[in-house]
C-alpha cells in the first residue's frame, strides 16, 4: 500500500493531470509553450472522454437539422434533400387546406393539457394523502404497488383498458348487462376516447408522480407543522398553508416542463390505443401518428413516402412547440425568475 | 408529530380509514388487470368469446401457450430484446457517465459549451421527419440492430442527472488524487465512478427499462421483411395485427384473445419478476435527482 503511493508520488506529473494548475516548477524538460496552454490540448483527456457523446449528439440531434428544408421541397428519391426541386409553400398549403390540421392539433392539445391538469392534481393529492398515513409500512406497500405501472409498456396499458371496455367481451359491459343496463359501445364512438386515454396516462404515471412529490414533502421541515398544530391549525389548514405553498416551485417546474412538450404527443402510448382503428382515429390521431400513417401507411394501406408533406406537418408542430416553450418561459421569468427554465 | 390525543380522535381515525380504502382501491387497479391477464391467457378461447373476460373462466386451456411457442419467433424476439437491452444499456451508461463527469469538472474550461450543445436539442429539435430521414437515408441504419440501439443511446436528461451527482461530490477527492499524480482516466475509473454508483444504478435501471419496453424505433425503422429484428413489444403489437387478420379470414379458428394475452404475459414476465428487487433503486433515484431536471 505504502510503496504504491510512494511510486505514484515519484512519477512525473502527467501531461494533462494537475500539472498546469498546480504549481510544478520542478518538472524538467517541460516548457510552457503557448501550444501547451491551449485548453483543448491541455485537457485533451477530458475532451476525449466526452467525445463519444458529442459525436452521437451530432449524428442524431444536429445532423437532421438540414432536413428541415424537406418541408419546402418536392421530394424525389434521385434528388435527395438538396437536389429535389423547391416546392415553395405547396406542402404547407396541402396540409393547411385539409381538415386534418385542426383535428390532430385539437387532439394533441386536449390530450396533453387534460393529462397535465388531471395528473398534477392526482399526483399532488395522492402524495399529500399518502403522507398523512400513520402506518409507514402501508405507505411503503401502496407506493411500491402504484409504482409498478411505470414499468408497463404502452401496449400493456392499452390492453388492460381494452379488457375493461371491449364492446362484446369487456368487463364493464358484462357488469352493465348483469344489472340490466344497456351496454356502452365504447369502440363505436370516438368521443369517449380522449378522456379514456387521458385517464390511462394518469393511471400509468400516478406512482411515479406520487413518489416524486412524496420525496419533496418528506423533506419539508417538521417544525413548521408542529408550530402550526400548536397554534391550532387543523390538517386542512396545514395542507393549504404549508404543504401546498412549499410544493409550489416543484409543481411549477413540472408543469413548465410539461407545457414545453404540450405539442409533443406520446406516440407509443397513443398508437397503442388507436392502432389502425379508423373510428378512434377521429379523436386519437395526434401529429406523430398522423405523420406516421401518412408517410409509412398502416394496416395494409401503403404510405405516400412523401417526405415533403410530412416534413411540413412536423415543422408546423416544431414551430408551435418552440413558441410555447419560449412564451411560457418568458411569462414565468417575468413573474418569478427562480422558476424559469432558462 | 400529532399528539396521542389527536391520533385517537374519531374524525382522524375515519380519515385514516378513508385514505387506506382509496389507496387499496388504486392498488387493486394495478394488480387486478395483471391477474386477469394471467387467468384469461390460461382459459379457452371459446369461453372468452362466449362469456367475455372473466376472473372465473368456464374452461381452462393451455392452447394459447401452445400456439405462442409453436414456432421459435418469440424466442428470437426475446434474444434480440435481451441483446439490445444489454448492449444499449452498457454503451449508454458508460458514455453518459463519462460526459456527465467531464461537464461536472470545473477545470474543464469548455464544459458549459458542451453542456449547451447537449441541452439545445431538448428545446428545439429538427422534428420527426428530418430525424427519420437522417437515420434511414443518411446514416443508413434502417433494418439493422443498431437502429434499435443508437438513436436512444445518449440522453441529455441522464447526462445532467449524472453531472449533478458528480457536482455534489467533494472537489477535494479529485484534487488530492491529482496531486498524487493520477490522470483523468484513472481518477474517473477508480475513484469517481465507484462513488457515483447510486446514480449510475438508477440510470442503468431506467435505461434498460426503456430498451426492454421500446417498440417506437422498430415501428419506424424495421419493415415486415426483417421479422427477426422485431423487439418483444413490437412482436406483441404485430401479433395483434396478425391475429386480427387471420381471425377475420378463418372465422375464429385461431385463438386470438388468449394468444395475445399469453404473449403479453410472456413479454412482461421478466419485468414482474425483477420488479421487487429493483424498485427501491428507482424510488431512490427519483429522490436523488428527479426533482430538479
Amino acid at each position: 500500500m505504502t510503496t504504491k503511493t510512494e511510486q505514484q508520488n515519484l512519477q512525473p506529473i502527467p501531461e494533462s493531470g494537475a500539472g498546469e494548475t498546480a504549481v510544478s516548477p520542478a518538472a524538467p524538460g517541460r516548457k510552457r509553450t503557448p501550444f501547451k496552454k491551449l485548453e483543448l490540448i491541455r485537457n485533451w483527456k477530458y475532451y476525449l472522454m466526452a467525445a463519444p457523446v458529442i459525436v452521437l449528439f451530432f449524428l442524431f440531434a444536429y445532423l437532421p437539422l438540414p432536413g428541415i428544408i424537406l418541408a419546402f421541397k418536392n421530394y424525389t428519391i434521385t434528388g435527395g434533400i438538396f437536389g429535389s426541386p423547391w416546392a415553395g409553400l405547396d406542402n404547407f398549403k396541402v396540409f393547411f387546406g385539409g381538415a386534418d390540421l385542426w383535428r390532430v392539433t385539437r387532439n394533441i392539445l386536449l390530450l396533453n393539457s387534460g393529462n397535465l391538469i388531471l395528473s398534477t392534481v392526482m399526483n399532488v393529492g395522492g402524495a399529500i394523502l399518502l403522507n398523512e398515513l400513520f402506518s409507514t409500512k402501508a405507505k411503503k406497500i401502496y407506493q411500491n404497488i402504484l409504482f409498478l405501472p411505470t414499468f408497463f409498456s404502452a401496449l400493456l396499458v392499452a390492453k388492460f383498458f381494452n379488457m375493461m371496455l371491449s364492446n362484446d367481451i369487456g368487463l364493464i359491459n358484462d357488469v352493465l348487462k348483469r344489472i340490466g343496463l344497456e351496454p356502452v359501445m365504447w369502440y363505436n364512438n370516438s368521443a369517449y376516447w380522449i378522456p379514456i386515454v387521458m385517464f390511462a396516462m394518469c393511471w400509468k404515471g400516478l406512482g411515479y408522480g406520487i413518489v416524486l412529490y412524496l420525496a419533496a414533502i418528506s423533506g419539508f421541515d417538521g417544525e413548521l407543522y408542529e408550530a402550526a398544530y400548536i397554534d391550532g391549525a387543523g390538517k386542512w389548514k396545514q395542507v393549504t398553508k404549508i404543504t401546498l405553498p412549499l410544493l409550489k416551485p416543484i409543481v411549477i417546474l413540472q408543469i413548465l416542463l410539461a407545457i414545453g412538450r404540450i405539442f409533443n404527443g406520446d406516440f407509443m402510448f397513443v398508437y397503442a390505443f388507436v392502432g389502425d382503428n379508423y373510428v378512434l382515429k377521429e379523436t386519437l390521431d395526434i401529429v406523430e401518428t398522423y405523420i406516421f400513417r401518412t408517410l409509412l401507411g398502416a394496416g395494409g394501406v401503403g404510405g405516400t413516402m412523401d417526405y415533403g408533406l410530412t416534413a411540413a406537418i412536423g415543422l408546423y408542430q416544431s414551430v408551435l412547440g418552440a413558441v410555447v416553450v419560449f412564451t411560457s418561459n418568458f411569462i414565468v421569468r417575468r413573474c418569478n425568475k427562480d422558476y424559469a427554465l432558462f | 408529530m400529532p399528539s396521542k390525543n389527536e391520533m385517537m380522535s374519531k374524525p382522524v381515525r375515519l380519515g385514516q380509514i378513508l385514505i387506506h380504502l382509496l389507496f387499496i382501491f388504486l392498488c387493486l387497479t394495478v394488480i387486478l388487470p395483471l391477474i386477469l391477464t394471467v387467468i384469461v391467457s390460461f382459459s379457452s378461447e371459446k369461453s372468452v368469446m362466449q362469456y367475455g373476460y372473466s376472473f372465473f373462466p368456464a374452461e381452462w386451456s393451455l392452447d394459447a401457450y401452445k400456439f405462442v411457442f409453436s414456432d421459435n419467433s418469440i424466442f428470437i424476439s426475446y434474444g434480440l430484446t435481451a441483446l439490445v437491452t444489454i448492449i444499449g444499456t452498457v454503451i449508454s451508461v458508460c458514455l453518459c457517465s463519462l460526459a456527465g463527469y467531464v461537464i461536472s469538472r470545473s477545470r474543464v474550461k469548455y464544459r458549459n459549451v458542451i453542456a449547451m450543445f447537449l441541452y439545445i436539442p431538448t428545446i428545439v429539435g429538427a422534428g420527426l421527419i428530418p430525424w427519420y430521414y437522417n437515420i434511414k437515408e443518411v446514416l443508413n441504419l434502417a433494418n439493422t440492430i443498431w437502429v434499435l440501439i443508437l438513436p436512444s443511446v445518449v440522453s441529455s436528461y441522464n447526462i445532467f442527472l449524472i453531472r449533478n451527482y458528480y457536482k455534489g461530490l467533494p472537489d477535494a477527492i479529485v484534487e488530492a488524487a491529482e496531486i498524487d499524480g493520477a490522470g483523468p482516466f484513472y481518477i474517473f475509473l477508480r475513484i469517481m465512478f465507484p462513488l457515483a454508483l447510486p446514480i449510475t444504478a438508477t440510470v442503468t435501471l431506467f435505461v434498460s427499462l426503456g430498451y426492454w419496453n421500446d417498440w417506437y424505433l422498430a415501428t419506424w425503422f424495421i419493415d415486415a421483411e426483417h421479422q427477426n429484428l422485431y423487439p418483444l413489444q413490437y412482436y406483441l403489437f404485430q401479433t395483434y395485427r396478425r391475429l386480427n387478420e387471420s381471425s377475420g379470414v378463418g372465422g375464429g379458428v385461431t385463438p386470438t384473445e388468449t394468444v395475445y394475452l399469453a404473449t403479453m404475459f410472456v413479454t412482461m414476465g421478466p419485468i414482474i419478476l425483477v420488479y421487487p428487487f429493483v424498485q427501491k433503486y428507482f424510488v431512490k433515484g427519483l429522490t436523488l435527482g428527479g426533482v430538479k431536471g
